[in-house]
């Protein structure tokens, strides 16, 4: 079997699935004539518009978070291979190593801590 | 994991010191700037300068002392100490002319100072990288402290659009690196410049072409933009102009430096593989940058503009040595010795002449139209001595260390059977002389204009001292400079 068949089958099921859906709500939703039309979502009615402003306080918050949070995500392949490392007698290397990447975070975040940007008002 | 067994950290540490050295201090400043609420840039510069200092001269016993070797990550020969040698060089120098500005309301010192230390852990990561990945990653670093530099300037809506274009174009090219790098990897299997190196040298032609040629174009038009290449030229004149002074010049200086570094050692590791037509695509790429550039800089100005223009022609002029390194591997030691020397010369010159721009700088606002410069001969003769200095080194006139790099450059050239390119070099050095002197002629023979000069730092007088004096006396004895840059590339390794 080609290795890579099965990326072809994944395809083609993401393709039906979506596909599918969208034909399947384009049978069942209710047909109006006329122009008092809203938008189809999953036969709810809508409340309020999408577009509405919120305050750019969340902007700092939001970006740290992005940063740090994939930063941690770093910690599951190394969590990964630990025993490995550990079994070969390379157990000091790598924790060593991942307490030095952990100390650059939290010197980042002791940075954004002491400056503030943490604070709501 | 033989080879984690093998390395030997203690020597990995030492021969690592000045990055490790660089990031730590860098972090200090960080946590110095949360928990001491008063800025002090005035220790902080004393303690940085003297760090500089030290980690300048450990480089250089590292550069006298090194054995060449490779880590599979990092590598560690003379070739890159002295590009490291050269970017600290830098950033002594930028330091000391942005201490005016960092002064200004809205700005903390120690971040300005952080971030230009992290560029340059990023620039030792590209000259010590013994990996595509590493050189990405370094490059990365350096990209990602100069787009928050460039924005630096609170307040100034010109300094962050160009912020804002030097992100969005700067991360478009870094993603035509990753994936002229991921080509690469797919064809060849490694991204290890050791296993590119040794697939070029057997002149493999088993990989598949079309896949291999998409690769090396992908990293030539990533590294392109980032020495500022014709065609991938055009953020140049607005981020150097919407820039801080002190930190255009370290654009041109030591982000330019870094961008050839990793460019000279992906080009010598690949330089070999057959399906590449190298050396024609070089010979326009270096044609077109040093001709549009000089054409283009004729009609400036602005003099920031003026002297953004003038580093793409530079770039043109350092691009002739990579196409000669290139073609004679066996001579290439004294050609890429000029392509080194002519790095450190280029720094030289224009951190002195956006120096003495930032020194014309008038209370926050900035003077950089060359109108500003009527009559300054009258006004500060010493600037105005320096500044013409320095624009004469870059036009190539003797006694200058312009003069010197642009001989050891295209001497290189004509030994490796460039006569062509050399030609056009000599003529768009002569084309370069018309703008070079404008500034010149207002400066001498044009009545003053009635604003008052700022009054001038010391730090920043002796930034500009240092420039002039390092481009006056190693343009009249250049030689051991040139033993010391042929004798950087002798063992390159990969």
């Amino acid at each position: 079997m080609d290795p890579y068949l099965s990326i072809l089958i994944l395809f083609l099921f993401a393709a039906i699935v979506t596909g599918g859906l969208m034909f399947l709500s384009q049978l069942l939703n209710p047909k109006k004539k006329g122009t008092d039309k809203t938008p189809y979502e999953s036969g709810i009615q809508p409340v309020g518009n999408p577009r509405t402003r919120f305050a750019v306080k969340f902007y700092l918050p939001a970006m740290l978070f992005i940063l740090f949070d994939v930063e941690v995500v770093f910690l599951y392949p190394w969590a990964v291979i630990f025993r490995d490392f550990v079994r070969s007698g390379l157990g000091a290397f790598i924790f060593v190593e991942m307490v030095i990447f952990l100390g650059v975070l939290v010197v980042g975040l002791l940075y954004i801590y002491g400056r503030r940007a943490l604070d709501w008002d | 994991m033989e080879k984690l067994f093998n390395t030997d950290w203690n020597l990995l540490l030492q021969l690592a010191l000045p990055m490790v050295l660089l990031a730590g201090l860098g972090m200090s400043l960080l946590l110095c700037s949360a928990f001491f609420p008063r800025d002090r840039p005035k220790i902080f510069l004393g303690v940085l300068l003297l760090a500089i200092l030290g980690i300048l001269f450990y480089t250089w016993m590292q550069w006298r002392v090194v054995v060449p070797l490779s880590q599979e990550m990092l590598l560690f020969d003379r070739f890159s100490y002295s590009l490291d040698l050269i970017v600290l060089v830098t950033l002594l120098i930028v330091l000391l002319l942005c201490s005016k500005y960092v002064s200004a309301e809205g700005t903390r010192s120690s971040e300005v100072y952080a971030l230009f230390l992290f560029a340059v852990v990023g620039m030792m990561l590209i000259h010590h990288g013994a990996d595509l990945i590493v050189i990405f990653l370094g490059i990365e670093i350096m990209s990602l402290s100069s787009y928050i530099l460039t924005g630096s300037r609170r307040g100034i809506i010109r300094s962050y659009e160009a912020a804002m274009k030097y992100f969005i174009l700067g991360s478009f090219a870094s993603c035509f690196l990753l994936y002229g790098i991921a080509l690469a990897y797919g064809v060849t299997g490694s991204t290890s410049l050791a296993s590119l190196q040794s697939l070029s040298l057997a002149a493999d032609t088993s990989g598949n072409t079309v896949l291999l040629t998409m690769s090396v174009a992908f990293l030539l038009v990533g590294l392109g933009f980032k020495i500022a290449a014709v065609p991938f030229h055009l953020w140049a004149p607005d981020v150097y102009e919407g820039a801080p002074t002190p930190v255009t010049a370290f654009m041109a200086a030591g982000v330019k430096t870094a961008a050839f570094a990793a460019l000279l050692r992906i080009v010598l590791a690949l330089g070999h593989l057959p399906q590449i037509p190298w050396i024609p695509v070089l010979w326009i790429l270096s044609a077109l940058t040093m001709t549009i550039g000089n054409l283009v800089a004729l009609r400036q100005t602005h003099i920031k503009r003026l002297l953004a223009y003038s580093s793409v022609a530079h770039a043109g002029y350092l691009l002739v040595g990579v196409t000669a390194a290139l073609q004679n591997n066996t001579l290439s030691d004294a050609t890429l010795g000029g392509v080194v020397f002519y790095l450190f010369a280029y720094s030289l010159m224009t951190l002195g002449a956006f120096g003495v721009v930032v020194a014309m700088g008038h209370r926050g606002e900035q003077v950089e139209e060359l109108s500003d410069f009527s009559g300054l001969s009258q006004r500060h003769p010493f600037l105005a001595a320096a500044l013409t200095v320095f624009l004469l080194s870059m036009a190539g006139i003797p006694a200058t260390i312009g003069f010197a790099g642009k001989f050891y450059l295209f001497a290189g050239a004509v030994e490796a059977g460039f006569y062509g390119l050399t030609i056009l070099a000599v003529l768009n050095s002569v084309i370069s002389v018309y703008y070079y002197f404008a500034p010149i002629i207002k400066m001498y023979f044009q009545p003053p204009r009635g604003y008052e000069l700022p009054p001038l730092s010391y730090p920043l007088l002796a930034a500009v001292f240092l420039c002039l004096f390092t481009v006056l006396y190693l343009g009249i004895f250049p030689s051991d400079l040139f033993l010391m840059a042929r004798e950087s590339v002798k063992e390159l390794i990969f």
